[in-house]
């Protein structure tokens, strides 16, 4: 039996969605439509007329930086868009930001994950409410995006023999670490390497995390020992050794780092020592949904620039789209689509509501009161005050009051989840809209094929799908969500 | 007809070829895969030359299709491009011979995708054909050629190629001489850039030979083509699958080789599993078309999607095993994957290699 078929249009699909999840979302957050509405107009006009160009530049030069790119995304104050509004941020939350995450990566998984390894960067910082280092950085932060010019972080965690192991409490303790921070006077030594690091030639900020060795402590017990520091780009000793030449996202740099003997002040701490367990825990429960929603950009996008061709590409007297078969593989991807993005927008909607609300409070109190004290912080008594043991300590005990109770593995297995089942979605959906366009789908001119590329890597960085279903058996599975 | 034939070290051409692969050809594959943009003086029809391939030599020996995908298997293992090189020349030849067509010069290029969607709606909620492109002219001496043909593989190499086009009615073969074609840029895809593609335009182009061919014909072509094409790829894939279970056999996590961690050793298990029952399916559709075993088209153009996602899924999972590391191109394994994405919808996709299987079924079976 042939059905009478409707004849699609390419426009429809191009402007409109047509999720009935995003829908629900922007219906009952204004804010989020309009951050939505801003996303997508600096995709349209800075990001799709140039990634395929990006990414064949980067393929022959890998340390190539798009400026001119980070430039726009300053004028659309995307660079601060997660820090809060006292601050100087945008206030957005995380669901906000991955709503816009999904949106840029449509347009290029790359360029979203230039912007998401950053606001991975920022995100230890702003968990570990330390208003010395926040002042600092973020205050550099944002003046810079006022000027144009874009001041980018990147967490350091990955070691050469040490991948997995590094994002996992259990494995940590009997990781092959190569990278160890000693205590000296006035601050730490840090020596050792660290790999595929996102943004990590680029970054005036590294979050830092490695464990802390005094006495060979560090090397037996890691994972008590476990610490985080921000290493500015100029430190003495910090290098990069070299830009990885990668399949795709190549927008977003892998950088291998290396500490040669690398000074930090004890005052670039974040957190007490051997208090990163947690902090990794917790960023890791905020940014896996935004991997996710950096999948399911791509795989949106795949589908876009599929649908668009189908569209447009005569088949017989119809068009490829009126095919029964081809009609059928669009609805699966538009419902893979739909499923990834429902698992992106739980997670990060439970991450603001069960964690990042408790943690910061009502915005409204916390601001003036962080704004009063600026005077006061920024003076020689202050900074040393802000930048001592005894207030990483007082930041250290207010994160722990504020989340007693709060079980953050079921945290990070919600977004762990949303991580691995959008990130084999997105490249099954690569896949399948590849085939839909048949031979003319491996050509690069189609567009396609980069998007396999990209979201391949979503399977891999933030820790594997392997390890991710670990942490969400463990987390949400485990702690008896579905006994 | 065995298992063996598909293994490198089985016959003496097998052998020569493994280890001239790994000797001359294995340096060279970083920078064949940078091309058109890198390569200003490897070609790789240079590459290959000392080889006296079939489709590439002129006193190269006839070979069966399962000799040719064991041979197309090993190149496969260190430049599935190559592999795929070899595997479009050698069936061209291999139809030349068969239709009696003689053309000067090596190689000759196959160009069977059509600027526009191959497949089509007959009007009876049936998939045909849809070749637009056609010859003109009832006579040979007048006889021209309009067509225009999208990422032709080795169209900028080839001395003459061989075009899917109708004339009237008929579907066939029309052999140009490359002179007599407007070939346009290298179009680079996704992997196997070692073949190099380009898009092809025939504006009234005197023609050197046409042949009438069946739809089963056609239909024999295109699996012909999609076997010995998927033969480059699950060389490429097996190889894939040793780098796999060695990584896994270095590599220690949480204390341990990562081959002892559950999730790790099945998904090496499944690479090796995709890889042995896409071998076996090659081996037994290369087999049955050359004995020409009846519905063997029909079987082969099913077999092509079951073997190209096998093939698939065995390369990504490959870099899966190998994390960070897979995915950098440094080590090879992402343009493996590559490679056989691009493979598996060359010269169609499993869906539309079913989807044509399915109407040759119904023809035979009205």
């Amino acid at each position: 039996m042939s059905p009478t078929l409707p004849t699609l249009h390419p426009c429809d699909v191009a402007l409109d969605p047509r999720s009935a999840v995003l829908a629900e979302v922007l219906r009952a957050d204004p804010r989020a439509a309009s951050l939505l509405a801003k996303a997508r107009e600096f995709r349209r006009r800075h990001v799709d007329p140039i990634a395929a160009e990006l990414d064949q530049r980067l393929l022959l030069d890998p340390r190539h930086h798009p400026d001119d790119l980070l430039r726009a995304a300053c004028e659309y104050r995307l660079l601060t868009l997660p820090l809060p509004t006292f601050l100087g941020g945008g206030g957005a939350t995380s669901l906000q930001c991955a709503l816009a995450m999904e949106e840029i990566a449509s347009g290029c998984g790359g360029i979203a994950n230039l912007i998401g390894a950053h606001y991975l960067g920022v995100m230890p910082l702003l968990l570990a409410v330390d208003l010395h280092l926040l002042e600092q950085v973020m205050g550099d932060m944002t003046a810079a995006e006022r000027r144009g010019e874009a001041v980018l972080c990147a967490a350091a965690i990955t070691e050469p023999d040490a991948g997995t192991d590094v994002e996992d409490e259990e494995l940590l303790r009997a990781a092959r670490l190569c990278t160890f921070a000693t205590p000296v006077n006035g601050g730490y030594r840090i020596t050792g390497r660290k790999v595929f690091i996102s943004n990590g030639s680029v970054a005036r900020y590294t979050t830092l995390i490695c464990a802390i060795d005094r006495h060979g402590e560090g090397r037996r017990t890691p994972a008590e020992n476990w610490t985080a520091f921000v290493v500015p780009a100029d430190a003495p000793g910090f290098s990069v050794v070299r830009v990885e030449n990668k399949m795709g996202q190549r927008a977003s740099h892998a950088a291998e780092l290396c500490f040669d003997d690398c000074f930090v002040p004890a005052s670039h701490r974040l957190g007490p020592e051997g208090g990163a367990i947690g902090l990794v825990e917790l960023t890791l429960a905020g940014s896996r949904g935004a991997v996710a929603a950096i999948a399911t950009g791509i795989a949106h996008g795949a589908y876009r620039a599929a649908l668009e061709l189908a569209c447009r590409q005569p088949a017989g007297r119809g068009l490829l789209s009126d095919r029964p078969w081809v009609q059928q593989a669009f609805a699966e991807m538009y419902a893979s689509i739909e499923l990834s993005r429902g698992g992106y927008i739980a997670s990060t909607r439970a991450f603001d509501e069960g964690v990042v609300s408790r943690l910061l409070g009502p915005q409204r109190l916390v601001g003036p009161v962080v704004r009063a004290s600026r005077p006061l912080r920024r003076t020689t008594l202050g900074r040393a005050i802000t930048g001592s043991d005894g207030a990483k300590t007082l930041g250290a005990g207010m994160l722990s009051q504020r989340l007693a109770g709060v079980d953050v593995g079921r945290y990070v297995g919600y977004s762990s989840a949303a991580k691995f089942a959008a990130s084999d979605i997105a490249v099954d959906v690569c896949l399948r809209a590849l085939e839909v366009l048949g031979p003319a789908g491996a050509e690069e001119r189609t567009r396609v094929e980069k998007c396999l590329r990209d979201a391949r890597l979503t399977q891999i960085y933030e820790g594997t799908n392997q390890l991710n279903r670990h942490a969400a058996f463990r987390g949400a599975v485990h702690n008896g969500e579905h006994a | 007809m065995t298992l063996d034939t598909f293994d490198p070290t089985a016959g003496e051409l097998s052998q020569a070829i493994a280890s001239f692969a790994q000797t001359e050809l294995g340096p060279r594959v970083a920078a064949l895969d940078l091309f058109p943009s890198a390569m200003p003086t490897l070609t790789p029809m240079a590459a290959l030359g000392p080889l006296g391939l079939p489709g590439l030599a002129h006193d190269a020996p006839a070979l069966s299709l399962p000799e040719l995908a064991a041979i197309v298997w090993s190149l496969g293992r260190t430049c599935a491009g190559l592999g795929a090189y070899v595997a479009q020349a050698a069936i061209a030849q291999r139809w030349a011979q068969r239709l009696g067509v003689i053309i000067d010069g090596k190689p000759v290029a196959l160009a069977l995708q059509e600027a526009v969607e191959l497949l089509a709606d007959d009007g009876e909620g049936d998939v045909a054909l849809a070749v637009a492109a056609h010859v003109r002219g009832g006579l040979e001496s007048e006889a021209r050629l309009v067509a225009r043909k999208r990422a032709v593989p080795l169209a900028s190499e080839a001395s003459a190629v061989a075009i899917l086009a109708r004339r009237d009615s008929r579907l066939g073969l029309a052999w140009v001489s490359r002179d007599e074609l407007k070939v346009g840029a290298p179009v680079p895809l996704l992997g196997t850039r070692a073949m190099p593609c380009a898009d092809l335009e025939a504006r009234d182009a005197r023609l050197l030979a046409w042949s009438d061919l069946s739809n089963l014909e056609v239909s024999r072509l295109f699996a012909e083509l999609s076997i010995a094409l998927l033969a480059s790829a699950g060389g490429s894939a097996s190889a894939s699958a040793e780098a796999a279970s060695q990584y896994a056999q270095e590599r220690h996590q949480g204390g341990v080789l990562i081959e002892r961690h559950e999730p790790v050793a099945l998904l090496v298990a499944a690479i090796h599993a995709n890889v042995a029952c896409a071998r076996a399916v090659l081996v037994e559709s290369a087999s049955a078309l050359e004995r020409d075993v009846p519905g063997c088209v029909v079987d082969a153009l099913r077999a092509r999607g079951t073997a190209g996602r096998a093939i698939v899924r065995a390369t990504t999972d490959a870099v899966q095993v190998l994390g960070g590391y897979g995915y950098m191109r440094e080590l090879g394994l992402e343009k493996r994957m590559r490679d056989a994405v691009t493979l598996s919808l060359l010269p169609l996709d499993g869906t539309r290699a079913a989807l044509l299987a399915a109407r040759l079924e119904r023809e035979a079976n009205p």
